[in-house]
């Protein structure tokens, strides 16, 4: 195992060149968007997902119920405090338990403007397989919580610890003939729901 | 090591099927066109360029400290970092794991670096069931046939064919080809796959010095549920894919996948610090060449290479020929100037595969200078003489012409005249493969030179004096 290593760092170190300074970005020319809300909802779309805006996590159930996929008799688990679900994570022993996961509500950290992305770390959740193992899954996020952009979504996040993942719409493939098919191996809807304005 | 490839020889069959062919060469160019609006859309587009180029190359100055880094950083969190010279150690490694670990299945996401090591025949031959879990590696795998595109892997098949696979592979019913059903079928069969997986190994698109993360990014969730279900995850990752700074990430998530398939980002984007809670999680760091490429001054950039593929869906050559014409790897311009540098001689035919029409080195969102390296590499083959003779005498003499401007012109009046008077038998010959399924034009009367004097002159109410002005008025009609 040693080896490689000494091999690759002789390597590398047997030719040197010429210094570059790592470029700082200069933020005056990166875009603005005027209304961060309307982008993201935009973006959100674009990407297969679908945006609701609620004032509050009390009214996202009825908007769920109402939707033609969703039905309480299903296997339902949340993350999402005030929005239980029906199955219960304290039992589970391994993540192939979460299999049987019709839907996942959870809570996303912040937005991003430009491509809908929703930034969720690990501990928004009891195990990082229900992100993508749930056949539906619904992200409640503060309006509030929106950047315009990756450079700011890093800012944002600084140093975290353990794993986090950007969720921009729901799962997809294009790998037949280029159609477009949601719902390739992760999951095949994205509710978003917003709550609130905008900062 | 496999037998040299001619290109135009390998191109024979796919260019043989011209339904086919235009329906490929259309559909990377609709990939082409939503790479376009993509970065239309984002007005700091070329900055961001410019910006992932000065990160690439920073990253390649200071390439021992960043993997030192990274080796620490990563090890803090509680992965294990292990480094292999080449791609049989890499192979070894990998299956050390496996073995210490006794797993016998194995869930793939989409990964060049072990195609590029032939891992998957290596596991095979000791026992190790491996599935490739992005749908098109999945078909492809199924199909025994290596991927004609890093991003789409299977783009030279068409539904039918993925439902004859299916039919013949996992039992469903004959001539089903709706992509949706088909898309249906694969994430039944691949569920089964995951859950029973004993460990999982993905690519890498980008690794953080500062922070020791790996970044994946994926559409179809492949490679999370790879990494999340069973208890070992192996990230194995080319040296080149290093980056600094966390938020250098900002630039290249922005770019990657606006230039693969015109998405504004990959639907997952997901960072792995550490195992999960009670697995283990293995990066294997693999050189396989890339030192010697980042020796040169001419090659270097070519390690920027982020496999976006923008550069082979806007290639004209590749578009009409296929990626399996390219007996590499990776296919299409990048391929063409990675693959030499692994073996001149196998794959001295790529670099000539090409117009040097230079869109590649337009699209490329790390700035590498594609055409440049291409037209490098030709008179890199020349000088280590792996030019077929065909090559050889045609480019002598056509240098010797280049050098003669005078004998340049007379020839090429000589030219347009033989143009319009050689026989069929003469261009459509062995010596010459670009005669093959194409048709010379009708030759101009006049030459460029003659005709553009003319033009010039009659846009021009000035008189124009220089010494071809007089030729002006001869060639009028
Ligand atoms: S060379 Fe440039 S355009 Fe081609 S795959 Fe690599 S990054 Fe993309």
């Amino acid at each position: 195992m040693r080896k490689g290593r000494q091999i690759i760092l002789d390597r590398v170190r047997s030719r040197v060149l010429p210094d570059r300074a790592a470029p700082q970005i200069d933020w005056d020319r990166l875009v603005r968007y005027d209304d961060l809300k309307a982008q993201f909802c935009d973006s959100a779309e674009f990407v297969g997902a679908k945006v609701h805006h609620v004032d509050s996590v009390a009214t996202i159930r009825r908007t769920l119920e109402e939707s033609a996929e969703y039905d309480s008799g299903k296997v339902i688990a949340s993350t999402v405090e005030g929005l239980e679900g029906n199955f219960s994570a304290s039992q589970v022993q391994s993540p192939q338990e979460y299999q049987s996961l019709d839907w996942m509500l959870i809570r996303g950290r912040f937005g991003v403007a430009e491509n809908g992305a929703i930034w969720v770390p690990a501990d928004e959740v009891d195990d990082r397989v229900q992100v993508f193992i749930t056949q539906h899954l619904v992200i409640v996020l503060e309006a509030a919580d929106l950047e315009p952009h990756m450079h700011a979504a890093y800012q944002r996040l600084g140093r975290f610890e353990g794993y986090g993942v950007f969720v921009s719409g729901p799962s997809k493939t294009a790998d037949i003939e280029q159609s477009l098919v949601l719902g390739a191996h992760g999951c095949r809807t994205l509710d978003i729901f917003l709550i609130g304005r905008c900062k | 090591m496999s037998a040299t490839v001619h290109h135009p020889e390998a191109a024979k069959e796919f260019v043989a099927n011209s339904e086919r062919m235009q329906w490929h060469d259309m559909a990377l160019w609709f990939v082409r066109n939503k790479r376009d609006l993509q970065a239309a859309k984002t007005p700091e587009w070329e900055y961001l360029r410019e910006l992932a180029a000065e990160i690439k190359a920073h990253t390649q100055a200071n390439l021992d400290v960043y993997l030192e880094e990274f080796e620490r950083q990563a090890a803090a969190r509680g992965a294990v970092v292990h480094w292999a010279a080449d791609a049989a150690e890499h192979n070894e490694i990998v299956l050390g794991i496996l073995q210490k670990n006794g797993v016998q299945r194995i869930v793939k996401s989409k990964s060049m670096l072990t195609e590029e090591c032939h891992l998957n025949p290596f596991l095979e031959a000791h026992g190790v069931e491996v599935i490739d879990s992005d749908l098109g590696e999945r078909i492809i795998q199924m199909r025994n046939e290596p991927p004609s595109h890093i991003v789409l892997p299977a783009i030279h098949l068409k539904k039918e064919d993925v439902g004859n696979t299916f039919h013949q592979h996992l039992g469903i019913p004959p001539h089903i080809s709706d992509p949706k059903v088909l898309t249906e079928v694969a994430r039944g069969h691949l569920r089964r796959k995951f859950l029973d997986a004993q460990a999982g190994i993905t690519g890498v698109n980008f690794a953080i010095a500062e922070t020791g993360a790996v970044v994946v990014c994926t559409n179809e969730g492949n490679a999370d549920l790879g990494a999340s279900l069973p208890p070992i995850h192996i990230a194995c990752m080319g040296i080149e894919k290093l980056i600094a700074r966390q938020e250098d990430l900002g630039v290249f998530t922005r770019l990657l996948a606006r230039s693969a398939t015109g998405q504004p980002i990959t639907t997952y984007t997901s960072h792995f610090q550490g195992p999960k809670p009670g697995g283990q999680f293995h990066i294997v760091l693999v050189d396989n060449g890339r030192t010697g490429i980042r020796d040169s001054d001419q090659f270097r950039e070519a390690l920027n290479c982020i496999r976006c593929g923008a550069c082979m869906n806007t290639c004209p050559v590749y578009r009409r020929s296929g990626g399996h014409s390219y007996a590499a790897v990776v296919p299409g311009p990048i391929g063409s100037v990675l693959s030499p540098a692994a073996d001149a001689k196998q794959h001295h035919s790529l670099p000539f595969a090409c117009s040097l029409c230079g869109s590649c080195t337009d699209v490329c969102p790390v700035k590498i200078p594609l055409h440049h390296q291409l037209l490098a590499w030709r008179q890199e083959i020349a000088r280590l003489g792996h030019l077929p003779a065909s090559k050889r005498l045609s480019m002598k003499a056509a240098s010797f012409l280049f050098s003669h401007p005078r004998l340049y012109s007379i020839v090429g009046s000589l030219g347009r005249l033989a143009l319009r008077m050689t026989p069929r038998w003469l261009l459509y010959n062995r010596l010459n493969p670009w005669g093959i399924e194409r048709e010379m034009p009708p030759a101009p009367r006049a030459s460029f030179r003659k005709w553009y004097d003319r033009e010039r002159a009659r846009q021009n109410p000035l008189p124009v004096v220089s010494s071809s002005s007089q030729q002006n008025m001869e060639t009028q009609p």
